[in-house]
């Protein structure tokens, strides 16, 4: 099983011992990241999909792992549903080895897909079980992104089991606010960095003064924002045809995307906000001659 | 402008970000206290009865924030005092906050009479 070009030990099926790895060894393991939320249906799955292909673009080794046990989407998300063998849970299980329920992108070659078991609970495996599982990757991948359930429970602390970091997805809605401010809570007693990414902003309605703004929202939950996604058609063509959105250029959900990636590899690059502005500054956007 | 035209014709509506955001900010109060809403205003009292036992305070103004800094839980608990001499009448100070908190003033005055007498 040839996963790399470039030669990653602990990949190859043959060979389990812990070899320098494609990111030379211990000193430069990888990062977890973990996506969560607290509430469903905000965007976390689209999130992890999006932010892995952008990282991918970037030149960074990719590792997206679907962390929802029994409810599995990230697959088809990113267009690999027919090319599902193993999953996490056989690897936690140690039922096959970890290179091989690695699935590679179609589109990139540094994009891997590690799925969920469609058939298991949530509570087949525990959380060392999970941590000892991601961690045999850290070595392989510069990122590796884990999409979490909804929810505070099991499968939560499951995907929080190994990751260093966490990005919280939010949309500008007071049910959504409210659980990610939980989810704040409960990742900083674990140690875990979060940080915010706001998802699905429609600027004209803060504009009206009938959405909260990003500068409300970051008054409310007083956690860095790593990023900012306007609401935008392109998400939902995009996963019908199961190809990550920061491949369509002329998305702007895509663009947004792409710069999250590039702060999380510690790129600083402001959060541009459309709520404000002068009137000709609006109507030259509405007409598409100003940014 | 068109903001202004909008609300001639439609009539002034007041805007849900206002709400969505005083609502929030008030129940995650709770949330990050981890209190029941019975408890939080318990807590409220008896925080308000101590510290009326040494200062007058404005309990109109008196307000309970959790906050959550990048490394530490904050309670915040905001208090306006009026300072000794305003009991005494010698304040310089605005008499719209005087006004408010006169009830206050005349309890603890009420109280402290009581202290001198006991």
């Amino acid at each position: 099983l040839q996963l790399f070009e470039v030669e990653g030990d602990s990949m190859s099926p043959r060979n389990g011992t812990t070899g320098s790895g494609t990111l030379g060894g211990q000193k430069n393991m990888g990062q977890v990241i973990v996506i969560t939320s607290g509430k469903g249906g905000v965007g976390k799955t689209t999130t992890t999909a999006s932010l892995g292909a952008a990282l991918a673009l970037l030149g960074k080794k990719t590792l997206v792992i679907d962390a929802d046990i029994g409810l599995r989407n990230l697959d088809v998300i990113l267009g690999l549903e027919n090319r599902i063998v193993f999953n996490l849970v056989d690897v936690a299980k140690g039922a096959c080895k970890p290179g091989q329920a690695l699935i590679r992108s179609k589109k990139s070659q540094n994009l891997y897909l590690l799925p969920a078991s469609q058939t298991d609970e949530k509570d087949v495996v525990s959380e060392e079980q999970v941590k000892k599982a991601i961690d045999q990757y850290r070595r392989d991948f510069h990122f590796v992104l884990v999409d979490s359930p909804a929810g505070i429970e099991q499968g939560f602390k499951n995907a929080c089991a190994a990751a260093q970091r966490a990005i919280i997805v939010t949309t500008p809605e007071v049910s959504a606010i409210r659980d990610a401010d939980r989810v704040v809570g409960l990742l900083s007693a674990r140690g875990v960095d979060a940080e915010l990414l706001i998802n699905r902003v429609d600027f004209n309605m803060v504009r009206q003064g009938d959405m909260l703004s990003i500068e409300d929202v970051q008054d409310i939950l007083g956690i860095d924002i790593i990023g900012v996604v306007e609401r935008d058609e392109t998400i939902i063509i995009a996963a019908n045809n199961g190809e990550p959105v920061v491949y369509n250029n002329k998305s702007k959900a895509g663009d947004a995307f792409s710069r999250i990636a590039r702060r999380v590899c510690g790129e600083s690059i402001p959060i541009p906000d459309f709520s404000g502005g002068s009137l000709w500054n609006r109507l030259g956007r509405r007409i598409g001659m100003a940014s | 402008v068109f903001e202004a035209l909008r609300k001639t014709i439609f009539g002034s509506r007041k805007a849900s970000r206002s709400n969505a955001k005083n609502r929030l900010q008030f129940v995650l109060v709770q949330d990050r206290a981890g209190l029941t809403n019975e408890e939080m205003s318990a807590f409220k009292k008896e925080l308000v009865a101590v510290i009326e036992k040494y200062f007058v305070i404005d309990e109109q103004g008196f307000d309970i924030d959790y906050q959550r800094n990048s490394d530490n839980t904050v309670l915040l608990i905001n208090s306006p005092v009026i300072v000794k001499r305003d009991v005494a009448g010698n304040s310089t100070g605005d008499t719209q906050y005087k006004q408010r908190s006169r009830k206050n003033r005349n309890r603890a005055a009420a109280r402290a009479a009581a202290n001198l007498s006991s």
